[in-house]
């Protein structure tokens, strides 16, 4: 799998405090990958980097093989942080006018629109000014100004922000048929939920820096402690043998109790683990723990 | 607000006499002469009607409730050298306008009383009256008439003011709305910023210019019409309008200018003097670019601003060279090929009045192609100057910005 976007050693800075620095990241074609970092670590700069809205400093930016260049922005589709339409222009116009914009013909973008009305069940809209629309039903709409014009690349930032449940599963929904359609999707966010279920790989920014990047499954594989779970019936010492250690445990119901247990060596198994277990208790059940990306995100940013 | 605008200028202009007209009419005063000399004549100097009386003062009084006549005059037996102790009794107070029309005919009354006294006739009088206005000739043997000249630049330089100010302030509009609305960010993915303000600045141009012509077709057809209604009486409607726009100016022009309306048919002569292709694609050049200049100015501004309130402190002094052109405008007037009006008409901040204000009075053709030439610079410099602060304050939130902040937004990378 190629990469549609390869960023390489861009930093940024402005007038009083340094942006970016030095971050490269390389963006699978046909993924979605997920831009994560707490709020002003940098994703929004080098959004805005990426869609040529401010330039960076240094660095290169590659896309779809070629240096970036302003031509490229008719490939790209970009759904801010902070939402806006013209308030008082009649939503069809708007997103016929913002199509228009990203070089469709007028024909093209009024089937186009046409489709995304029917998906959205937002046909009666078209001649509604946006002022009259709920906060939800705006969004919407700028969603489809984002996505219409089909764009290789489609960056979200923070696109759920703002919906009610149901509606982020539809604009959930519509991200994988997205992808799935060709496009490679960049979403930005600060919030964990959505990442596990949504992001193929991810990199996670902090303090302007770089500090993660891999598949999302690599990524959390490798942030794994070697602690497992444990359910059983008996009793553990805090320290049964040196080779491990209980972290905390937890009375389930009755005499069954659920612990946390590190291996503390290098070169020792989860069967050493299992075989030192059985001779103590009635072990239940037993399961690695894996790091959820909210954990990693956690661990990293606080551990800096 | 197109279609609605040409009404309201109308009525502007139609209004005032149309209310002026009616204040006299069928207002009646009586009048008690113990001198007997004014019996008979007021009513020759005034639109009023006036009712001698033969009963004493206080009886007329008592009545004068009932009558429902204006008011009740009094004049006791006077002395013509230093004529006082008149009297106006009214139930309730008397206009101003009654008043002075009444003053003005018991004056007028008066004089002629005294002329007839000293032994010259009214007829002597007005043919000594002499109506003394110079006619002046350029060198060409063409007749020309400075205040022709004066009218016609103040009115191309008022207009391109108030464009200015019109527009500029809608450029400024939309630039703050685009930024409030937060689509400011959708956009400039799509467009550079430059182009993104340039488009605006000339989408409201056309804007500007179309609504122009409308508002002056329409406005002109709509107040011939109201002139025409109130019985042919188009030079009062003029009189009347020029009058209340140029009710700023200062005493001397106006005093100026009214007189020239008087002229009445020799202005119109006198047009012809004047360089008319040459004032009117100058109007459109100037009209243009400085609308273009200031809007770029005004643009930059709305960029630096979260909200209208916020751009009062940046408003003022960009549009202070302005102002200073239009107050400059009667010294500019008085001497029209002077350092003052040659300078302000170079300077492109100030041009396109301070030279429209010039060019009816005869401009040499390479001081207004320099002056077009430098407005175009001017533009093209305060354009980017404009566009670099536009990149840096459309994306700038909540911060409250000054001078010196701007200042350092030129020279930042983006």
């Amino acid at each position: 799998m190629s990469n549609l976007l390869e960023v390489r050693n861009v930093s940024k800075s402005y007038a009083d405090h340094q942006a970016l620095e030095d971050v490269s990241i390389s963006i699978p074609e046909k993924s979605i990958f997920g831009l994560l970092g707490p709020n002003g670590a940098g994703k929004t700069t080098l959004i805005r980097i990426i869609t040529q809205i401010i330039s960076k400093d240094e660095g290169t930016i590659s896309f779809d093989g070629q240096l970036l260049d302003p031509q490229h922005i008719r490939n790209m589709g970009y759904l801010p942080e902070e939402r806006g339409l013209y308030k008082k222009m009649k939503v069809g116009e708007q997103l016929l006018y913002l199509a228009q914009l990203k070089g469709l013909s007028k024909r093209e973008a009024m089937d186009k629109i046409k489709v995304w009305f029917e998906k959205f069940e937002m046909k009666s809209w078209w001649k509604k000014n946006v002022i009259d629309l709920s906060k939800g039903m705006q969004q919407k709409v700028q969603f489809v100004a984002t996505v219409l014009h089909q764009p290789k690349l489609i960056i979200l930032d923070e696109p759920f922000s703002g919906f009610d449940p149901v509606n982020a599963n539809l604009i959930k929904d519509e991200i994988l048929e997205l992808r799935n359609q060709g496009s490679t999707i960049i979403f930005s966010t600060h919030r964990m939920e959505s990442v596990e279920e949504l992001c193929d790989h991810i990199a996670l920014i902090n303090r302007s820096k770089k500090v993660l990047e891999g598949k999302t499954k690599e990524v959390r594989n490798s942030h794994k402690t070697n602690t497992f779970t444990v359910d059983y019936q008996g009793t553990l010492n805090g320290s049964f043998e040196d080779k491990f250690k209980v972290l905390d445990t937890t009375i389930v119901e009755d005499s069954l109790k659920r612990s946390s247990i590190k291996i503390m060596q290098n070169g020792v198994s989860s069967n050493d683990l299992i075989g030192q277990l059985i001779q103590h208790v009635n072990v239940q059940s037993f399961q690695e723990k894996i790091p959820s990306i909210n954990e990693i995100f956690i661990e990293t940013v606080q551990g800096r | 607000m197109t279609l609605i605008a040409p009404l309201l200028f109308a009525g502007l202009l139609v209004g005032p006499v149309l209310l002026n007209q009616n204040v006299n009419k069928g207002k009646t005063i009586e009048v008690i002469d113990e001198s007997g000399l004014y019996k008979g004549k007021l009513e020759k100097h005034s639109s009023l009607k006036f009712i001698y009386l033969n009963e004493s003062l206080e009886a007329a009084k008592k009545k004068l409730p009932k009558t429902k006549h204006e008011a009740l005059l009094y004049i006791p037996k006077v002395n013509l050298d230093k004529p006082s102790g008149m009297k106006l009794f009214a139930e309730k107070r008397v206009s101003v306008e009654v008043e002075r029309n009444v003053e003005k005919a018991i004056s007028k009354v008066t004089e002629n009383i005294k002329l007839l006294k000293s032994g010259i006739d009214k007829k002597v009088l007005s043919e000594i009256k002499t109506d003394i206005s110079v006619d002046t000739q350029n060198l060409k043997g063409e007749e020309s008439s400075g205040r022709a000249a004066m009218i016609i630049g103040y009115v191309s330089a008022f207009l391109i003011y108030f464009a200015i100010f019109l527009y500029g302030v809608q450029v400024m509009r939309g630039v703050i709305e685009e930024k409030v609305n937060r689509i400011i960010e959708v956009m400039i993915s799509s467009v550079k910023p430059f182009q993104l303000m340039m488009g605006k600045i000339i989408g409201v141009a056309l804007v500007g210019i179309t609504q122009f012509i409308l508002w002056i077709g329409l406005s002109v057809a709509i107040t011939f019409a109201a002139g025409k209604l109130m019985g042919g009486n188009n030079a009062k409607v003029s009189q009347e309008a020029t009058t209340s726009i140029t009710k700023n100016m200062d005493a001397e022009t106006q005093a100026m200018m009214k007189e020239e309306l008087a002229g009445g048919n020799k202005i119109f002569r006198a047009i012809n003097s004047i360089p008319v292709t040459t004032t009117i694609i100058s109007f459109l050049l100037y009209f243009i670019g400085g609308y273009l200049l200031y809007s770029a100015l005004f643009a930059a501004v709305g960029s630096a601003a979260d909200t209208e309130t916020d751009t009062q402190q940046f408003v003022l002094p960009i549009s202070m060279p302005l102002v200073f052109a239009m107050v400059a405008a009667s010294a500019i007037v008085r001497d029209p090929n002077g350092p003052l009006a040659f300078w302000m008409s170079m300077i492109p901040l100030t041009s396109p009045i301070a030279m429209m204000i010039r060019i009816p009075y005869g401009v040499a053709t390479w001081e207004i192609i320099l002056s077009l030439v430098l407005l175009v610079g001017g533009f093209i410099a305060i354009t980017w100057l404009a566009g670099r602060i536009y990149r840096v304050g459309v994306l700038m939130y909540g911060k409250k910005v000054n001078f010196k902040e701007i200042a350092k937004w030129l020279f930042y990378k983006v």
